[in-house]
């Protein structure tokens, strides 16, 4: 309605609104930025695993010294009997090392054996036995998983890079990375190093690997190999629907009854490895919403200060607006329009500043440029807060008398 | 006058409760978000060896693979192979102290004792200079003499908490440990030793634990195959062959010298240089000379042991404290301008213009105090919470006399930058405008 | 046009009340120069508050042209002000941050005028006061009589029909008293009613009609002097 004259006064007083649009400025510029980071880490953090997380316990098993590889293997198997006779199993399995764990192989897969190739391609392998489909609660997309007798053994890891395995399941992801044309099934794939041949015997939909903080996490392969030794061994145990706990309570003593002179260590639910994989995440962005939440207050406090000071100190001028025929709504409007005016101001100059933060931040951090959208959105936020912090203000200033026209000094 | 000016304080923090408070609040979050950032920041980006920092170097070399570098852009691996680490423990000239560790785990027991469970221990493989290089503290006995370096002797050296759990914290010096099918004998206990970030091996975090048991290198080459290994991170360009990680190509072990000046370090340079070249000619280090010498704070940054995470919140916060600050002088200003008839009277009887400014400096001071105490409890509180967030800080995240002193001066600071301006503004009130208009 | 009957006005602070008007009588016919005086404290300032529907009264009817106001609520006694009255008063009460012409606009503004119909308003209102070239100027860079002629050109720019002036001369000196006199003269004489309050008895006699208020009620003028007299003799005797 009248922004002209509200204008001209805002600028004849300009030192305490522009210390609000400022506020405004840098807040809209966090808040942008702060929440697309936000956003990003949440998208990570909500990626399906394929694997049956809810009803996965894990463990690792540390022998007292190295064993031979007849006696390791004969106790794996026991171990395994003993867990699938626990009630409320549904598989057991023995691995070498924990999936989204931050720790495990990183292989290179290629098309050909030839030295260069450049369709090597980096994932994550996972050593699996017979069991392990169905103990990951993998979902097998095409192909079969690995009968018993493709199960290699080595007594340790020396042996197991000497003796590749011929076979290999593959995630979608690797596949679609080694395949662009889809034709994964079937195909022989080279390790990178050995250039030993596999024979892709299976793909499954999702198998996420060791490094969630890894771009190519979603690429894994397993191998039909297990590890006698117990350099580095783990089971996994997938339970039925609300068991795990209690198995996971159990599973300890069922172990220990196999065999006390070893250390069982990290019995973990998979929930708890997630938590783990993804700790750095959901901290940052508990503590973005955290600074988000108390700047957007102090802002809200910022707003709210200023139109309660200037409804302080112009109490005598609107009152004589109120004598002049200036109904309450209008001034509450005009208030209201005020405030919207400095976080508008605020805001254009918050949408240079969060594309400056974003600009640094990309070529600071190597984070992903901002998406636009967020600017509008922030924008708007902005204006929904500033206009909630002046009503109060606005409604008190609706509430001075006309008579303060005459009356005040 | 400053009991004066004090009391004109309190006074006008009373008359107007709300938004004193306000400014308050905004400073204290302000400083105490800050704060906790700085603290996580400085802590990581902390020296955690001040006296020696700029002697130690990590020693790198390129032994990677011909077709493409360990990292982009050509960057070499962080650490050693096995062999070479051995090959420079034992050519490094006479003189230099240099330390080759691996971390590494197993299984002790005490033999004989009932009550003592057998436990899985994080322990370190180590040349003996290590102790005397990183300023290792002992409480019992020493370090293993220099010769075990070489002869491999069953030795072993505990941490006080191990020490504590295995043999009630008594002086165990002479005592026997059993790991796997060997008795080793304990020569040392060290006191409680934690550098941050554990800068002397950052392969399994750079805020892990010190280790709990260290024994000399030979020992452990000996034991490569019946004991738990290397723990940390292996990186192989190809597959090791069937004797395993300790003939291969694969890297995991750090390497230290001690350099006292920059000839020492030329000279180590052209020392490994020698080394690399000699390799060469064996079939080795295809890739061109790229060995490195970091000092420690410049091995924290090839590291990355500063998260990206922690430098984007760091620098956020301190958008944050500035909004709090502008509020902060966009209240002041308005509280202090909303007296000027006050003032205008205090200046017709005959108060100066530095009175005045004094007067509102108080004020802004007693704020600035006020919300820095706020702030610093604000901290503290933030990082209780960082510690429930980041399992891996735990002992990272505590405030320490230096960050407090840190937070004052930031409050004052903070105080300074937002009050100077208002009370500026209010002291150039003319005293004839103000008693004047309406 | 203005017609009280029996109004009463009280504050009440918290232990204190103060009966500013007690069974207030008076009717205003169209077009009059009402001068109203009494000493202070008397409740002119209550008065033309209330006739210009700025505050409520307690007791009595107050008809505006023929229109009960005493139960419109506030919306509609705003639009009365808007349309009906201009106030002038006695300390300008110009919106310092606005310009003269921003000043004059703002009446018109919640009338809700077009910005060609405004900016005409105004320019008339600024001519007739004389200000016409001053359009840009602050508040604060004009003198004192020119402030009030720009808040009297604030209260026509509506063309109100009833103009309410709280002492719009206290401020001024004699000159400017005269001029902003004259002024209003001129308003009047074409049709605009108008009361105004006033401590100078030379500009009431100048009004065509001179109400005299004591303690919250009208009373003549020789009951006026007659009891300053009396207070007058008393205050001698004791002395
Ligand atoms: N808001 C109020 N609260 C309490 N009492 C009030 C209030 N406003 C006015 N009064 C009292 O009402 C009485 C009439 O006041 P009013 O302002 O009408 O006097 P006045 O005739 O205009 O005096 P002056 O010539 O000094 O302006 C006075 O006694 C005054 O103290
Ligand atoms: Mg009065």
């Amino acid at each position: 309605m009248e922004i002209r004259p509200i204008l001209s006064a805002l600028l004849r007083n300009r030192t305490g609104p522009l210390l609000v649009a400022l506020q405004v400025a840098i807040t809209l510029a966090v808040l942008c930025n702060a929440a697309f980071i936000v956003q990003q880490r949440l998208a990570k953090m909500d990626r399906p695993s394929g694997y049956d997380e809810d009803n996965l316990v894990t463990l690792q098993v540390i022998n007292f010294g190295r064993l031979p590889k007849e006696a390791g293997l004969a106790a794996i198997a026991a171990d395994l009997g003993a867990l699938r006779a626990m009630p409320g199993v549904v598989a057991a399995s023995a691995t070498a090392s924990l999936p989204m764990s931050n720790a495990g192989f990183g292989w290179g897969f290629q098309r050909t054996a030839d030295a260069n190739d450049p369709t090597n391609t980096s994932a994550s392998l996972m050593l699996a036995d017979q069991y392990g489909l169905e103990a990951f609660g993998l979902q097998l997309e095409s192909g079969r998983w690995f009968t018993p007798e493709e199960i290699g053994t080595a007594a340790d890891f020396a042996e197991f890079g000497a003796t590749l395995p011929a076979t290999v399941v593959i995630s979608r992801a690797l596949a679609d990375q080694l395949f662009p044309d889809g034709k994964a099934l079937g195909a022989t794939v080279y390790d990178s190093s050995t250039r030993a041949p596999a024979t892709v015997i299976g793909i499954v939909e999702r198998a996420q690997g060791y490094f969630v903080n890894n771009p190519g996490v979603e690429r894994s392969a397993f191998y039909p190999v297990v590890i006698a030794s117990g350099e580095s061994l783990y089971y996994v145990i997938r339970t039925r629907p609300g068991e795990r706990a209690a198995v996971q309570r159990e599973v300890e003593s069922a172990l220990l009854a196999v065999d006390p002179r070893r250390i069982l260590r990290d019995v973990r639910s998979f929930g708890e490895i997630r938590a783990t994989a993804y700790q750095n995440d959901r901290a940052m962005t508990i503590t973005l919403l955290t600074v988000i939440a108390l700047l957007v207050a102090v802002t809200v406090l910022g707003v709210f200060g200023l139109m309660s000071f200037n409804v302080n100190r112009r109490r005598k001028q609107i009152g004589t607006r109120r004598a002049l025929g200036a109904r309450r709504s209008d001034v509450v409007r005009h208030f209201l329009l005020e405030g919207w005016i400095v976080t508008t101001a605020g805001a254009v100059i918050g949408v240079a500043l969060a594309v400056g933060l974003s600009v640094w931040l990309v070529s600071t951090f190597d984070l992903p440029k901002l998406d636009w959208r967020y600017l509008p959105v922030g924008v708007l936020a902005l204006w929904i807060v500033g206009q909630l912090a002046a009503y109060g203000p606005a409604r008190r200033a609706a509430g001075i008398e006309p008579a303060t026209a005459t009356r005040s000094v | 006058m400053f009991a004066y000016h004090l009391r004109l304080a309190l006074l006008s923090l009373r008359r107007t409760p709300v938004v004193s408070l306000l400014m308050i609040v905004a400073v204290g979050l302000g400083i105490g978000v800050c704060m906790t950032m700085l603290s996580v920041y400085a802590l990581m980006a902390g020296d955690p060896i001040p006296e020696k920092s700029d002697v130690l170097y990590a020693v790198q070399l390129d032994n990677w693979s011909p077709d493409r570098p360990f990292g982009e852009p050509n960057e070499p691996p962080r650490s050693l192979t096995w062999r070479d680490s051995l090959a420079l423990l034992e050519r490094t000239p006479a003189g230099i102290p240099r330390t080759v560790t691996v971390g590494t785990g197993f299984v002790v027991e005490v033999p004989g004792a009932q009550d003592v469970r057998p436990e899985i221990v994080t322990a370190r493989a180590a040349s003996v200079d290590f102790f005397s290089m990183f300023q290792v503290p002992f409480i019992h006995g020493s370090a293993w003499s220099a010769s075990h370096d070489a002869d491999g002797a069953p030795v072993i050296v505990l941490s006080r908490a191990l020490n504590e759990r295995l043999f009630g914290g008594e002086d165990s010096v002479g005592r026997e440990l059993r790991i796997g099918n060997d008795l080793l004998r304990v020569v040392g206990v060290i006191d409680h030793w934690q550098p941050t970030p554990r800068f002397y091996d950052l392969s399994v975090g750079a805020f892990a634990d010190t280790d709990e048991a260290f024994v000399p290198i030979a020992l452990f080459d000996r034991h490569q195959q019946d004991w738990g290994g290397v723990s940390g991170s292996i990186n192989c360009w190809q597959a090791p062959p069937a004797e395993g990680v300790f003939h291969s190509e694969c890297v995991f072990a750090q390497f230290w010298v001690e350099l006292p000046d920059e000839t020492a370090v030329a000279d180590y340079r052209a020392f490994l240089d020698a080394y690399v070249n000699e390799q060469k000619k064996l079939g080795r280090f295809a890739r061109p000379l790229n060995n490195r010498l970091s000092d420690v704070n410049t091995w924290l940054d090839v590291n990355e042991v500063v998260q990206d995470d922690n430098s984007v919140l760091l620098g956020l916060s301190f958008m944050f404290l500035a909004v709090c600050l502008l509020n902060t002088v966009g209240l002041l200003l308005a509280k202090f301008l909303g007296r000027a008839g006050d003032v205008g009277v205090r200046r017709a009887l005959g108060a100066s213009r530095t009175r005045v400014f004094g007067q509102h400096l108080v004020e802004v001071g007693l704020l600035g105090a006020l919300g820095g105490l706020l702030g610093l409890a604000l901290a503290w509180a933030g990082l209780l919470g960082v510690r429930r967030l980041y399992v891996d800080y735990e002992r990272v995240a505590h405030l320490n006399a230096e960050l407090v002193a840190i937070a004052v001066g930031l409050a004052i600071a903070a105080g300074l930058a937002a009050g100077l301006y208002p009370a500026w503004r209010i002291c150039r009130i003319q005293p004839a405008t103000s008693l004047k208009t309406q | 046009m203005l017609q009280m009957k029996g109004i009463s006005k009280v504050y009440r602070a918290d232990v204190v009340q103060t009966s500013a008007l007690r069974d207030f009588n008076l009717t205003v016919d169209e077009g009059e120069f009402v001068a109203v005086t009494g000493p202070s404290g008397s409740g002119k300032t209550t008065f033309l508050n209330i006739a210009g529907l700025l505050e409520a009264f307690d007791a009595g009817s107050y008809l505006l042209d023929g229109q009960d106001v005493s139960r419109l609520g506030d919306d509609a006694r705003s639009r009365i002000r808007n349309e009906k009255i201009g106030f002038i008063f006695q300390g300008f009460n110009l919106i310092a941050d606005l310009n003269v012409f921003d000043n004059v606009d703002v009446p018109l503004r919640y009338r809700g005028f077009r910005a060609a119909e405004r900016a005409q308003r105004i320019q008339r209102a600024l001519e007739l006061v004389g200000l016409a070239s001053r359009g840009k100027h602050l508040p604060s860079q004009l003198s004192g009589g020119q402030q009030q002629r720009v808040a009297i050109a604030r209260a026509l720019a509506g063309e109100p029909r009833f103009l309410l002036a709280d002492e719009p001369t206290g401020n001024l000196d004699s000159v400017m008293a005269r001029q902003v006199m004259e002024l209003l003269e001129e308003i009047n004489g074409r049709g605009t009613t108008i009361i105004m309050v006033t401590h100078d008895p030379e500009l009431a006699r100048r009004a065509r009609r001179n109400v005299h208020m004591l303690d919250g009620q009208v009373t003549d003028f020789t009951e006026f002097e007659a009891a300053i007299r009396v207070r007058e003799t008393r205050a001698a005797a004791g002395a």
